[in-house]
C-alpha cells in the first residue's frame, strides 16, 4: 500500500469515483481510493438510475441542472458508453394540493432556467400513451431528465481515473483514521496511508466513517426496495412518478422496467433483503398505471440503502472547522447518482482549487444542519 | 498382350501385401489399379492404425503404402495405375482398360489375386437423391485426398468405424458434425473412436435412422427418427437435423465380381458383409488360379487385408512352386491374423471365416475375459502419471511398446487391456502420441496449488498457445470449466500433447478442450454476452464478479445465472489466477423464476 497521498478517498461508489475523476481532471492525481469490497458494492450497485432536475429545493435544482449538463458531456469526455437516454421525467399528481405545490416548483425551477412545464393529463398521455391517467389532474415534464447506468457510470469515472494516476484499492476496509499533525493516517485492514485530505464518501457507511475522528453527522441507511423486469421493446419514454402513490418507474436502455417505491415505514437499517410486501404493493401501483402491463414479467427484486440526512439533501464540504480536510459527501437520501457529478466537482474544486466554483453548495454544507437553518426537499420516492 | 506371372487386381493394402510376396519369391507381378494413385483406402486413412506395433500399428494409413511398397522388389514389380479390370474370360485373359489412354489391354497371367475392395452400402430414405449426400468413402476422399471439404454442417449416419473416423477426420477439416445417427443401441466401431468424436461434442442419435432428407436444390436437412428393436417408426420422435451434408456410412460389402466371371463358387456371408467368393485360410478360391484378399473376401480392416494379401501371395508363390515351406510360413500370419479377429469387433469376422472354412465354431470363443485395467490411484500421489481409457478388446499394443519404462502391458494377446503399473509410470505422455485411439491421458495433480493438469492428445489446428484461457470440457464434449493451457509440446506424428489446468475437482472429467474461452460463443446465453466480451472486460480490470455483473449485467437475465455463473467464475479464476472460491457470487434474488405483475395482484385493493 502507498504510503501517502495527497487524498484519501472512503468509498468507491459513483460519489467517490466521480470526485476522484474530477480531481484527476483538475490535475490532483496522488489519490487513493478505498473500498471495502468492490466498486459499486454499497448503493450504487443496487441504484435504479433515473437523471432527474425537478425538485422543490433550490439546491438541488442547481446541482441537478449542473449534473446533466456534464451528464450530457459525459459519454465525449470520458468516451464510455453509460446508457444515458435523455426521455424526461413526468410526475404525476393526483391531489389539488399537488398541483398547488408542482405550479410553485415548476415557477421556481424555471427561475433556474430549467426547461419545465405543469402539462395536462392529454399531454402526459401523449408522452407515454400507454399511462392510465384517468385519476392524473396534472403533471409537470422536463424532457432533459433521463435514465444512465449508474454502474457503468461509475466505472467510467473509475477507469479514467485511475488511468489518470489514482489508485483504486478494493477489499480495503477503513478501520480508524487518526489525525497526525496536520495530516490524517488512515489504517485499514490492508495497511496504513497518510493523507493530507479524507474525502467521506461512504454511502451508508458514512457515519462510521465520520466516527473514525469523533464526529456524529445526522445520516442513517435506510432500505430502499426495487424490482427489474423481462427486457421489452421500449415503450416509455420518461421516468413516471407518482409521490401520492410514492412511485417511480422507468424503462431503461435495454428494455427492462426498473421500478421502486417508498416506504414511510421502514425503518433506519443497512438491511438490504427483499419483502413480499414490496413486490405486492408495487404490484399493484405499477399495474394501476400501466394496466397493459399487467402480465410483463417480473425478472427479480432487489433493496439497497438510502443514506438519509435531515432535510433530504447531501451534507457536502468540511466535516467542522477543526477538521477542514476532512470532506463529506454524504446525505443524498437516494439521489447520489444523478447529483454525482455537479457534486463531484464542487467537492474537486473545493480541495484543488480552495472553493466550489461552478455550483454554489453553500447552503449545502454541515453548518446548515448544526443551525437547523434548512428547506426540506419534498420530492423524494 | 502382357504376360506376368501373377496378376493383382486393386492396389490397395491386401494387394500391395500380395505383391510384397510374389515380388520377393522372384515371381514377375503386375499390379492393376483402378484410381492414379496406389494404396486403396490407405491414401485417405489419416489417422493412426491399430493393431500390432510390428505391423504399423500407431502408423497413419497414408504413410502405410509407402512403408509396403518399400518391401517389394522392385526389379519383379510393375503397376499400372489408372488400369481398372474389366472382364476375365473364358481363356482366362484379363481384360483392363487404360482410362487415360482410353484403350483396353490384355493379360495373360498364371496366377490372378483380386483385392478389389469393398463397395459402399447405402439405405432407402426420401429425397436420398440430393446433391449433398456422399458415402464416407467418397467424402473421405474429397477431403483427404483432393482437400475438398463437401460441405460445412454434416449429418452423419452411422456410427461404425468408418462413420466415426470421418467425423473425426471431418471435424479436423473444420466441419461441424451436427450429429451421428445410428441404428443400432451402441456404436458399431471402436469404443475409443466414439470417445473421441464425442468428448469432441458431437451428439451421437442411438437407435435412430434417417427418413427423409430435404432441402430446394441441395441438402438443407435432414428427418431423423427414433426406431425400435424391429426397426419400426416411433411416432412423436421425429426430429428436424439443419445439415447441408449427409454422409452414408452404413457399411460396405466386398467387391469381387469380376470372380464371378469366372464361375468360381461364391457364398453369401452377412458376417463378411455380402457375396465373398468361397476361398480357404490361405486365400486361395474354389479355383488354384484365382487368389482373393483383403474386403473382397470380407468385410475387415486394413490390418488384416495386408495380412490377406501376403496369405495370397504366398498361396500364389506356392502353387508356381515358389515356396517350399508354406505351411510354416503361413502360420506367422495365419497366427496374427487370428488375433486381429479377437475381440468383441473382430469376432463377426472371424466367425463368418470359420463358417467359409467349415472350420468348428464353439460360442464361448464369442466372450471374451476382459482384465479390470481400471487402477486405483493413491490419494498422496503427485508424480504426474497416465489414465489409460481404453476399455475394449481392441488388438492394438503401441501403448506397450513406447512406455520406455515398462510401466504398460498388453502381453502376447494383442486384444487384451493394457494394464498400468503406476509405480513405473514416470508421467513421461510417451505412450500418449502412440495411442492410436487418443484414448490416454496424462494426470498431473502437482501442477499448482488447487490445480490438475491434464495433458490430452490433440489432433487439431490451430494448437492453442501457452497461456490461453480455454474451455474444458467433458468426456461427452459438454463445456464444464474453463481452463489454462500449460504447455504445448509438439509431436513428429502429428498427436500433439496439449497440458491445460483446470481446477481440482473438474479433473476427473475434463478430457477435451476446445480453442478459446473467446470468440462470440454465448457465456450468458439470457442477455447474448460472449465470451470475448467477458475476456475483454477481464482484460480491463473487471476481474471482480460483482463488478463484472454490474459491468456486462452476466447472470441478470431470466435464468439468474444458473447457466453461467459457473462458468464465468473459472474464466475469471484462470484470467487472474486467484482463488476465487471465497468470492461473491451474486445475490439470488425473488422471483425464483420469472413472474407476471398481475400473479401478485390478486386480493387486496389498492
Amino acid at each position: 500500500m502507498k504510503a501517502a497521498a495527497d487524498v484519501g478517498i472512503i468509498g468507491g461508489g459513483i460519489i467517490g469515483s466521480a470526485i476522484g475523476y474530477y480531481l484527476t481532471k483538475m490535475g490532483l492525481k496522488d489519490i487513493v481510493l478505498f473500498e471495502k469490497d468492490y466498486l459499486t458494492s454499497g448503493c450504487t450497485g443496487r441504484c435504479g438510475g433515473g437523471i432527474r432536475q425537478q425538485w422543490s429545493t433550490s439546491d438541488n435544482v442547481k446541482l441537478a441542472k449542473r449534473s446533466v449538463e456534464l451528464f450530457e458531456k459525459y459519454e465525449d469526455e470520458l468516451d464510455f458508453d453509460f446508457e444515458y437516454i435523455q426521455q424526461g421525467y413526468l410526475i404525476l399528481a393526483f391531489t389539488d394540493d399537488e398541483v398547488r405545490d408542482f405550479k410553485k416548483n415548476v415557477a421556481m425551477q424555471k427561475k433556474h432556467g430549467l426547461k419545465v412545464d405543469l402539462i395536462s393529463p392529454r399531454q402526459a398521455k401523449k408522452i407515454v400513451p400507454f399511462l392510465n391517467t384517468n385519476d392524473v389532474l396534472a403533471a409537470t415534464y422536463c424532457p432533459t431528465d433521463g435514465l444512465a447506468n449508474p454502474f457503468l457510470t461509475t466505472f467510467g469515472y473509475a477507469e479514467r481515473a485511475s488511468e489518470a494516476g489514482m489508485t483504486i484499492l478494493r477489499k480495503t476496509r477503513v478501520n480508524s483514521i487518526e489525525r497526525k499533525g496536520g495530516s490524517y493516517r488512515i489504517r485499514t485492514d490492508k495497511g496504513d496511508c497518510t493523507v493530507k485530505y479524507i474525502v467521506n464518501a461512504a454511502g451508508p457507511w458514512a457515519q462510521e466513517a465520520a466516527k473514525m475522528i469523533g464526529y456524529d453527522i445526522p445520516v442513517e441507511p435506510e432500505r430502499h426496495q426495487i424490482l427489474v423486469t423481462e427486457p421489452l421493446e421500449r415503450m416509455v419514454g420518461p421516468m413516471v412518478v407518482d409521490f401520492y402513490n410514492g412511485f417511480y418507474g422507468s424503462q431503461e436502455k435495454r428494455g427492462g422496467f426498473v421500478m421502486g417505491e417508498s416506504d414511510p415505514s421502514e425503518p433506519a437499517s443497512y438491511k438490504t433483503s427483499s419483502h413480499w410486501k414490496f413486490v405486492e404493493s408495487i404490484s399493484k401501483k405499477f399495474t394501476y398505471l400501466f394496466p397493459r402491463f399487467s402480465n410483463v414479467k417480473i425478472l427479480r427484486q432487489w433493496a439497497g440503502s438510502y443514506c438519509v440526512s435531515p432535510d433530504a439533501q447531501p451534507i457536502l464540504g468540511p466535516i467542522s472547522a477543526d477538521d477542514p480536510n476532512y470532506f463529506l459527501a454524504v446525505g443524498y437520501s437516494g439521489h447520489g447518482f444523478m447529483l454525482a457529478p455537479a457534486t463531484g466537482e464542487a467537492i474537486a474544486e473545493w480541495i484543488v482549487k480552495g472553493k466550489p466554483l461552478t455550483t454554489d453548495i453553500s447552503h449545502l454544507t454541515m453548518e446548515r444542519i448544526e443551525k437547523g437553518d434548512f428547506s426540506q426537499e419534498h420530492n423524494v420516492v | 498382350m502382357i504376360r506376368t506371372d501373377v496378376l493383382i487386381i486393386g492396389g490397395g493394402p491386401a494387394g500391395l501385401g500380395a505383391a510384397i510376396e510374389t515380388t520377393n519369391r522372384g515371381l514377375k507381378t503386375l499390379l492393376v489399379e483402378e484410381n492414379p494413385i496406389y494404396g486403396g483406402q490407405l491414401i485417405k486413412q489419416t489417422h493412426k492404425f491399430f493393431g500390432s506395433h510390428s505391423h504399423f500399428a500407431g502408423t497413419r494409413g497414408i504413410y502405410i503404402q509407402d512403408e509396403l511398397l518399400k518391401e517389394i522388389k522392385k526389379e519383379h514389380f510393375s503397376m499400372l495405375p489408372g488400369h481398372s479390370a474389366v472382364g476375365i474370360y473364358d481363356d482366362g485373359v484379363i481384360g483392363i482398360y487404360d482410362s487415360e489412354k482410353n484403350r483396353f489391354k490384355k493379360v495373360s497371367a498364371k496366377k490372378v489375386i483380386v483385392a478389389t475392395g469393398a463397395s459402399e452400402k447405402t439405405i432407402p430414405f426420401k429425397n436420398n437423391d440430393l446433391p449433398g449426400i456422399y458415402g464416407a468413402g467418397g467424402v473421405q476422399t474429397l477431403m483427404n485426398v483432393y482437400g475438398v471439404l463437401p460441405g460445412k454442417k454434416i449429418l452423419m449416419i452411422g456410427a461404425g468405424n468408418i462413420g466415426l473416423i470421418v467425423s473425426y477426420q471431418l471435424i479436423q477439416a473444420g466441419a461441424d458434425v451436427v450429429g451421428i445417427v445410428e441404428a443400432l443401441p451402441k456404436a458399431g466401431g471402436y469404443d475409443v473412436h466414439l470417445a473421441k468424436i464425442r468428448r469432441m461434442g458431437v451428439p451421437v442419435f442411438f437407435k435412430h435412422t434417417i427418413v427423409e432428407a430435404f432441402g430446394q436444390d441441395s441438402v438443407e436437412g435432414a428427418l431423423i427418427v427414433q426406431i425400435d428393436n424391429r426397426w419400426k417408426h416411433l411416432n412423436g420422435t421425429q426430429m428436424q437435423l439443419e445439415c447441408d451434408t449427409i454422409c452414408l456410412a452404413v457399411g460396405l460389402t466386398p467387391s469381387s465380381e469380376i470372380l464371378m466371371q469366372t464361375g468360381i463358387k461364391m457364398t453369401f456371408s452377412p458376417s463378411l458383409g455380402g457375396y465373398v467368393p468361397v476361398h480357404n485360410e490361405f486365400m486361395q478360391t474354389s479355383s488354384t488360379d484365382y487368389f482373393v484378399a483383403g474386403d473382397a473376401a470380407g468385410i475387415g480392416e486394413a490390418t488384416s487385408a495386408i495380412i490377406e494379401g501376403r496369405l495370397a501371395g504366398i498361396s500364389a508363390s506356392a502353387s508356381l512352386g515358389k515356396e517350399k515351406n508354406a505351411e510354416k510360413v503361413y502360420k506367422e500370419h495365419v497366427d496374427y491374423i487370428e488375433k486381429l479377429r479377437d475381440g468383441n469387433t473382430g469376432i463377426k469376422v472371424k466367425k463368418g471365416k470359420y463358417e467359409l472354412w467349415n472350420k468348428p465354431w464353439d460360442t464361448s470363443m464369442e466372450t471374451f475375459e476382459k482384465k479390470d485395467n481400471t487402477i486405483k490411484i493413491p490419494k498422496g500421489r503427485t508424480k504426474a502419471y497416465v489414465s489409460i481409457e481404453c476399455y475394449e478388446d481392441i488388438p492394438c499394443n503401441p501403448c506397450e511398446i513406447s512406455c520406455h519404462f515398462k510401466a504398460i502391458t498388453v502381453g502376447p494377446n494383442i486384444t487384451d487391456l493394457p494394464m498400468l503399473d503406476l509405480d513405473k509410470c514416470t508421467g513421461c505422455m510417451s505412450c500418449l502420441t502412440q495411442c492410436p485411439g487418443l484414448a490416454i491421458f496424462g494426470i498431473n495433480k502437482d501442477l499448482a496449488p488447487g490445480r490438475t493438469g491434464i495433458t490430452i492428445p490433440y489432433e487439431l489446428l490451430p494448437l492453442p498457445e501457452k497461456g490461453d484461457t480455454v474451455w474444458g470440457a467433458d468426456r461427452d464434449g459438454k463445456i464444464i470449466c474453463s481452463a489454462r493451457v500449460e504447455a504445448v509440446r509438439k509431436n513428429k506424428n502429428k498427436t500433439h500433447l496439449i497440458t491445460i489446468s483446470v481446477e481440482n475437482e473438474y479433473a476427473e472429467n475434463v478430457r477435451h478442450f476446445y480453442p478459446g474461452a473467446s470468440g462470440d460463443v454465448l457465456i450468458c446465453r439470457c442477455l447474448d454476452i460472449t465470451a470475448d466480451e467477458i475476456n475483454d472486460a477481464l482484460d480491463r480490470g473487471y476481474t471482480d464478479f460483482e463488478e463484472l455483473k454490474r459491468y456486462l449485467r452476466v447472470t441478470t437475465g431470466p435464468c439468474q445465472g444458473r447457466g453461467c455463473r459457473q462458468l464465468i467464475m473459472n474464466m475469471i479464476r484462470a484470467k487472474t489466477g486467484e482463488d476465487v472460491s471465497s468470492h461473491s457470487t451474486g445475490t439470488p434474488r425473488p422471483p425464483e423464476s420469472a413472474l407476471p405483475f398481475s400473479a401478485f395482484t390478486k386480493g387486496g385493493k389498492k
